[in-house]
């Protein structure tokens, strides 16, 4: 079943058209990722899913509520039921760690102080950082930020996890165990995750679907698992970037096979 | 004996305390468990549990609730700890799948911090000490620094092509020119004000020619360089703060440094210069400016006329005076263009570290200023060179 659908979502910065009637569905409960090389409209596309983006025509429905025409109230609560992890976490610097997980709590809920604590605290356990409850985002490390960030995200327990370039700026290992903690999160909780990334390693670890988008074409040009786009698409643009190769090299061998 | 409660939403939730075998309780809860109700829920449950026999253990079932958030599981670790509390085994946990999967995912008691003992606070005299230390530990950094500065600045006069004078005309421009309509016109009203207090007195004692002596000694030696140099505080000092410290918390200045671009002589000395070379000459129109106000009520409220006031003030203010007053200017310049650059080279902490500073850099800035003033009002007095002519 469909959780999202996307309709012809169109967008411009100024006079350049950035997306093109971009459509495609998002199903309950799979990782859903977004991939492409830098400067396609990755990150655009997930700002526009999420109604961040002035210039906007088309569609963009959550189980049928469209957030592009939704009324401030409307968009409160599919807000409220969406959670989004910023590329670099996003933290309020002027918080502690524990300040900023309980903040969308102390928001939206009538929760007492004492259970918005407790719920914050839980959030940073299942992050791995129940230590770093009192500490102020400057003084953690790039990948423990992120993870905080990713405990916000997680504070209303949201029906969809949207990430944006999980991976960017951290190590190899970090932006392994995030990707295992993405994998296991929506195994457990069934979470839609939406994932925009251009990272080969994580979007084999992580996707289940997948759609990539050019820059040129300005709209997404392959769809599938992303094992079916390595093997068999026929599109050298498609083929360069999973096998890291130039793309008139790709044209070449697509042309000479 | 069970409690039912209907929610808000119009479904229902069940908390009932069973025997079990053996001395076993079992709590059961049903029905629907979520943020909305969670703080009731905890406090009947508290209490429920606060009545089970000690020497009882307690089985839990919430096999049949319905979650959509972390309620449930918030709502498990508490009673864990309840129990804990009061040394009831908990025998058996029977959770829903998405609870237990949860628990699993976050540490052993992840809610423990909050009961964690505060860490024990220092005493008040401590606090003060701690206090008293900091500030002058701060306020010889700031004299360090400024010293350092001008060491530098004394260094480069030996190679002036080394400074970079573009940039300390376009900041002089900034800090000088750009804050002179504003410190024209209070100095002014500040000369009016005087003079208009003053006028009430003088004319008591029939000394209405002295109101040249007041104003023209008065703004040239103390309020003429202090109005000034207060604005420049206000425009510049804090200008300077949160311009370096945004450079520093985006890693600017270590930027600088790894290019062999000494950040205080690329950063901190035109400004430095920039301030000290403008100060003393807008210290000058605040004189004339503030003289002006005061001539003003000399003509309009004690009828005296200009030739009079201002062969009056001929006699009453020498070189010295106006000197005396630019010369605090200069040195004023060194002090807040200093105190703003040291705060926005020692910022720290994102966003709100640039705030910190800004504001650091105008309430040390006007601080050390009147210390500054005060200094130069004894050492003139001693020198000889304090006194009336």
């Amino acid at each position: 079943m469909a959780i999202l659908e996307v309709r012809d979502l169109t967008v411009r910065f100024g006079e350049t058209l950035v997306l093109d009637s971009v459509s495609f569905d998002v199903h309950e409960g799979e990782i859903f990722v977004v991939l492409g090389p830098s400067g396609c409209g990755k990150t655009t596309l997930m700002r526009a899913m999420l109604g961040l983006v002035e210039q906007t025509t088309g569609s963009v429905r959550y189980e049928g509520v469209d957030i592009l025409t939704a009324t401030d109230r409307e968009k409160e609560r599919l807000l409220a039921r969406l959670g989004v992890l910023f590329q670099s976490g996003a933290l309020l610097r002027s918080m502690t760690l524990g300040e900023n997980v309980a903040l969308p709590l102390h928001e939206s809920t009538r929760l007492a102080r004492e259970s918005i604590q407790d719920v914050a605290r839980l959030k940073l356990s299942m992050v791995g950082l129940d230590r770093s409850f009192d500490t102020m985002p400057a003084q953690l490390s790039g990948g423990m930020q992120k993870r905080g960030g990713l405990a916000r995200a997680m504070a209303l327990d949201p029906q969809i996890l949207f990430f944006d370039e999980p991976s960017a700026g951290l190590d190899p290992l970090t932006s392994v165990e995030l990707d295992e903690m993405i994998c296991g999160l929506n195994r457990t909780l069934g979470t839609t995750m939406i994932v925009v990334t251009h990272e080969l390693h994580s979007i084999y670890t992580i996707a289940q679907r997948a759609i990539m988008l050019d820059g040129g074409e300005k709209g997404i040009i392959a769809e599938g698992r992303p094992e079916e786009l390595r093997d068999r698409s026929d599109d050298p643009r498609v083929r360069a970037f999973f096998r890291r190769e130039r793309l008139d090299e790709a044209r070449g061998s697509a042309g000479g096979g | 004996m069970a409690e039912t409660r209907a929610n808000a939403d119009g479904t229902e939730s069940i908390l009932t305390v069973e025997r079990g075998e053996g001395e076993t309780r079992v709590l059961r809860l049903q029905g629907r468990i979520a943020f909305e109700n969670l703080d009731r829920l905890s406090r009947e449950t508290e209490r429920e549990i606060e009545r089970i026999d000690p020497s009882s253990s307690v089985a839990l079932d919430l096999e049949r609730t319905e979650a959509s958030d972390s309620a449930p599981v918030i709502l498990v670790l508490r009673i864990r700890r309840w129990c804990k509390a009061r040394e009831i085994p908990i025998a058996e946990e029977r959770l829903d799948r998405a609870t237990r999967t949860l628990l699993t995912l976050a540490s052993d008691d992840p809610i423990a911090g909050r009961f964690a003992p505060p860490p024990p606070a220092a005493g008040s005299v401590a606090t003060i000490g701690e206090f008293v230390l900091e500030w002058f530990r701060e306020a010889l950094n700031i004299v360090g620094f400024i010293g350092r500065v001008v060491l530098s600045l004394l260094w480069s006069l030996r190679r002036p092509w080394s400074v970079r004078w573009e940039q300390v005309f376009l900041l002089t421009k900034r800090a000088g020119t750009d804050a002179l309509p504003i410190v024209v016109l209070l100095s002014a009203l500040v000369g009016l004000v005087t003079a208009f207090s003053a006028a009430v007195q003088l004319r008591e004692f029939g000394a209405n020619i002295y109101i040249a002596n007041l104003t023209g000694i008065g703004m040239t030696r103390e309020l003429g360089p202090l109005l000034a140099a207060i604005l420049v505080v206000g425009r510049s000092g804090s200008a300077f703060a949160a311009e370096i410290g945004t450079m520093k918390i985006a890693d600017e200045i270590d930027a600088l440094e790894v290019m062999r671009i000494p950040p205080l002589e690329y950063l901190v000395m035109p400004r430095i210069l920039a301030v000290m070379l403008s100060l003393p000459l807008l210290t000058l129109f605040a004189d004339t400016a503030g003289i002006a106000g005061g001539m003003l009520i000399a003509i309009t409220d004690l009828d005296l006329t200009t030739g009079a006031f201002l062969r009056q003030l001929d006699k009453a203010i020498g070189l010295w005076d106006v000197f005396s007053g630019v010369l605090k200017a200069f040195f004023f310049g060194i002090l807040i263009a200093g105190v703003g650059c040291y705060h926005g080279m020692s910022t720290g902490g994102g966003a709100l570290g640039v705030g910190r500073s800004t504001t650091a850099s105008v309430v040390h800035g006007i601080f050390l200023l009147i210390v500054a003033d005060s200094i130069f009002v004894v050492v003139f007095h001693y020198l000889g060179l304090g006194g009336m002519s």
